[in-house]
Formats: structure tokens, sequence, C-alpha cells
């Protein structure tokens, strides 16, 4: 633990010596502009504030409101509503944070100016990038925006969650769902099978006939031996998973026919119902303003979330390049509220905190059925890295009432993050 | 360590909620405690079992961490997520959250 502090401060200092210089006039009544109002950068707009009230915060978002990713595949399964995973920005306007509903289009970092969709300009002395995720559309030959509209993604919330919802519920009994899902890394990497779970609970109910195949790029899965103890367990025999190298790489898709293509063109699966989560990289203004490596994500200072490709600018969340940091809404939370503590810090001149990040992933395997990984992370020498001796899964052993306990807890995880990350 | 914990209560550092800016050495149990919020929420039980923990009393927090650490205290997630923390930063968890209000301003 000493050797961990003492690392940690001497990371906190070399970083702060290579903290870019603030400008004559970031006093604490500094402007500070977020791009971005979904975990990340709602959280940094909103402790921003609350670490010193005199910042001026203003939050970039194209939408009215925002839909969240977790919790949209109780959408799927008919467990929640759209409008219950829904929140708006009401709350942070009552904080004093300016919230412009706009689009960021371009970055003039020389001249510390955003500018947006509306023609308007707005001067910063630190801006914050939370764009979360673009996704590669050109990666999987077939699978374009209007291929799309024929097998959704959902890998955003919203439209494309309900519309996979509405071929769910208009398919025949007996009907095969394929999940598609991507590489490392990509958003929410439990994500793909607590949508197998949800989907295959909805489908025991209301057609038990039916099948969930999963094509999986990569040969393991995150929490894969308690997915599948819990597929066992409460759907046997109706999940199928095929790693990639068992077959399970898709290589191109057809939309009209809902075909997948696989095994150099040897197999063909055509389904009732396809959910092709492609390949992704960081938000389209992380891109066009050239805070991406040849990644597709953004290299970041790992204690103030500082540009490592361009000073003056913060990248958050699933755009970043956070170390052994997964890409979730919790992690994207706990980074923004590092970063806010580094910002006003800097501000004043004072030295940057050392830093403390976690995680938690809960998924639903059923309704009563939860299982979770988490982590604490800190800094060691450059890199974010889990405590040795800290975290992991749930146990493999637990009883029923332990499983219980944790969907309870699923459910009162994402009561309270949201409420922390939009007030 | 408790002793510390009342003395820092005693002077009165601010914390958030209070309209007032969080000083330097604050700072580091901020972004300690700030985790803990993320499942715990802000100040009221939220409905599912997570109990509500801040604006309670430090050496309650500080003694929860550690039972959690230790094994002795029968949890689902905790026991994993304490043992991420050293004596040190227990006490710094449990000095911030003791002294945070409610931050949700509603409109």
């Amino acid at each position: 633990m000493q050797r961990r502090n003492f690392l940690g401060q001497s990371a906190g200092i070399a970083a702060l010596a290579m903290l870019t210089p603030w400008r004559a006039t970031a006093t604490t009544s500094a402007r500070t502009i977020i791009i971005g109002g979904g975990f990340g950068g709602a959280t940094c707009a909103r402790y921003l504030r609350l670490l010193d009230p005199g910042l001026a915060v203003t939050l970039i978002e194209s939408d009215a409101a925002f839909v969240t990713c977790p919790f949209s595949n109780l959408v799927l399964a008919g467990m929640r509503t759209v409008d219950e995973i829904t929140h708006t920005y009401a709350r942070l306007r009552a904080s004093a944070i300016t919230v412009i509903h706009d689009t960021a289009t371009a970055i003039d970092a020389d001249n510390r100016r955003v500018a947006l969709a509306s023609g308007k300009q707005l001067d910063y002395d630190r801006l914050i990038v939370a764009p979360g995720i673009a996704l590669k559309f050109d990666a999987v030959p077939g699978y374009d925006t209007a291929a799309a509209e024929l097998m959704p993604h959902a890998w955003k919330a919203g439209a494309q969650t309900l519309l996979l919802r509405r071929q769910l519920e208009a398919m025949n009994d007996g009907g095969v769902v394929v999940i598609a899902a991507p590489a490392n890394p990509f958003r929410c990497p439990p994500g793909p099978y607590e949508r197998a779970s949800l989907i295959a609970h909805y489908l025991k109910q209301h057609k038990p006939r039916s099948k969930i195949l999963i094509l999986d790029t990569k040969d393991k899965f995150s929490k894969q031996s308690l997915f599948q103890q819990g597929w066992n367990a409460l759907y046997p025999g109706m999940i199928e998973w095929v790693a990639g190298s068992a077959g399970g790489l898709v290589e191109r898709v057809e939309a009209a026919s809902r075909t997948l293509v696989t095994e150099s063109g040897f197999t063909e699966h055509r389904a009732d119902v396809v959910n092709f989560i492609p390949p992704q990289e960081a938000g389209q203004i992380a891109q066009q303003a050239e805070l991406t490596d040849a990644s597709g994500w953004c290299p970041v200072n790992q204690l103030s979330f500082e540009s490592l490709r361009i000073p003056g600018i913060h990248v958050l969340g699933d755009a970043a390049i956070a170390g052994a940091m997964p890409k979730s809404g919790f992690s994207a939370n706990s980074q923004a509220k590092v970063c806010a503590a580094a910002i006003v810090a800097a501000l004043r001149g004072d030295p940057i905190p050392e830093a403390s990040y976690a995680n938690t992933c809960y998924s639903l395997v059923g309704p009563d059925y939860g299982i979770s990984v988490s982590a604490v992370y800190a800094l060691t020498d450059s890199a974010i890295a889990a405590v040795k001796g800290a975290g992991g899964l749930s146990p493999s052993d637990a009883d029923p009432a332990f499983r219980a306990r944790e969907a309870a807890y699923a459910r009162g995880w994402y009561s309270s993050i949201t409420a922390d990350t939009w007030g | 360590m408790h002793n510390l914990v009342q003395c820092l209560l005693f002077i009165g550092l601010l914390s958030i909620g209070t309209g007032k800016a969080v000083q330097a050495d604050d700072l580091r149990g901020f972004v300690l405690a700030s985790s803990c919020v993320s499942c715990h929420g802000d100040a009221s039980p939220n409905g599912a079992g997570i109990p509500a923990i801040v604006g309670r009393d430090a050496a309650f927090i500080a003694d929860a961490l550690k039972n959690f650490r230790s094994g002795a205290r029968v949890s689902t997630i905790m026991q994993r997520l304490a043992r991420g923390y050293d004596d040190a930063e227990v006490e710094l968890i449990a000095a911030w959250l003791a002294k945070t209000q409610s931050t949700i301003v509603r409109p």
C-alpha cells in the first residue's frame, strides 16, 4: 500500500509537470465547455460546478434528452419503457450549468474556440470532449446505415432499441435471433451477453421454441462463466455462443435477407431477427478534431484526462484510452470526477490530487438473477491499473438469494448513477 | 485515526453541496469517496437495498469498510471493493462522506 501511494504521488507530480500552462485568465471564473451530455460529460459538468461554483460551465449536447445504453436491454425484454431510461437536462440547468442543444462541428484549439452547427462560436479556457462512440459502418461489408434499419445495432439507445424490440415482438415462435458481437475494445463488454440473456427471458415467456445464436468475433467474453452458468439455469438449450475461432466471426452481411456470412463463405446464417453490433471508434467530433490516434481512440494523460495530442482539451469516457478501465457508463462517471478535480486544482495552481477510479458492471441474466464484475483502479507509473487483491467477479457458487440481491442492486445502481450524472 | 476525522469535522472543512468551493486538501477525499456515490446515491436510500451513506457518521463508515475488507461483515460486492483501499484511504472516504450533503438541485 505504501508503495502504491508513493507511486501515485510521483505519477501525480509527473503528470502535473506535463500539464500544459493554463491561460493567465484561467482563474476560478474560467470558462469550461463540455461536448457531450452522456455519463462522462454530464457528470463532469455537474462536479466542476459543485467543486468550484465560480466556474462557468457550458454543456453542449445534440439531443434534448439522453437515453442510456445501460438498462436498454431491459427495454428489449419489455421490463422497462424507453421513458424510464431517458434523462433530461433540467436538473443540470437548475444547478446553473448552461446547457445548449446544438452540435459541435469543429474545434479551433489554437484560439480555444468551439464551432457549433447553428453557426455560433464559443470560447473556452478548458474543453472537455465526451462524445462516446461512433459505429464503424464501413468495417464489415454489407453493414451500412441502411442495413442498420433492417439489422439494428441498438448500441446507441433510443430509436434503434425500439426498432429491435418491435422486430422481436413481430417474430414468430420458433424463430432464430442472431446477435453478432464485435472485437475488443468496444462499449460495454458484458452488454451483448446481458442482451442475449434478457431477450431469452422475453422469448421463454412468449415464444419458447425460439433460439438465440451469438456469433462472436472473440474467443472469450466478460463474465463468461457466470453468464453461461446462468443460461444453463434459466434458459437451458436456448442460447448458443460461437467463438470467433470456431466460426463466429462474421465476414459479410446481406441485410435484405437477414443473412450473416462466416468461415470464408462456407456458412450462411439466415435469421429472423439480427442484432448486429459493429466495431466502434471514438465519437465523430474526436475524430474530426484529430484527438484520436491510429487505434481510433483518444490517448490521454491518465491523471487529468488531458489529450496527449492537443493541449487544453480533455477526453473522457468511451472515447478515451484509460488503461485497464472498460468502456462503461460507470467508468465514464468515475473518470469525469477525477478529471473535474484535476481541472479545478490546476486552475488554482494547486497540485492535482492522486487519482482513484472505480467500475462496477452489473448484468441481469434474468429479472431476479444478477451478476457483477468490479474493480478499484489507481495510477501506477503511467497507466490506470486495477488495485491488486480487490474487485473481481460474483462468486460462481452463489445461491439464488445472492443472485437476487445482485439483481436488486443492479436496479439500485441504475437509480443512483443516473441521479449522480444528470442530477 | 478517528480523532483525526473528528478534528477535521470540528474545524469545519467544506464539502460539496454547500455552495462553496472545495479546497485543495479535500480534493483527494472527494476523488476517493465520489466512487461510492455512483451506487449508493446522493443522500436518501434508493429503494433497492443499497443503503444511503452520504452524511453518515465517519466512524460508522470507516468501521463498515474495514469489516467488509476483512470479511467480518458478509456482503455481495462490498468486500471486493473495500479491499481496494488502505487504512488512510478509508479514513479519507469516511471523513468526506460524513461532511457531504445532498448535491441534487431540483428545478
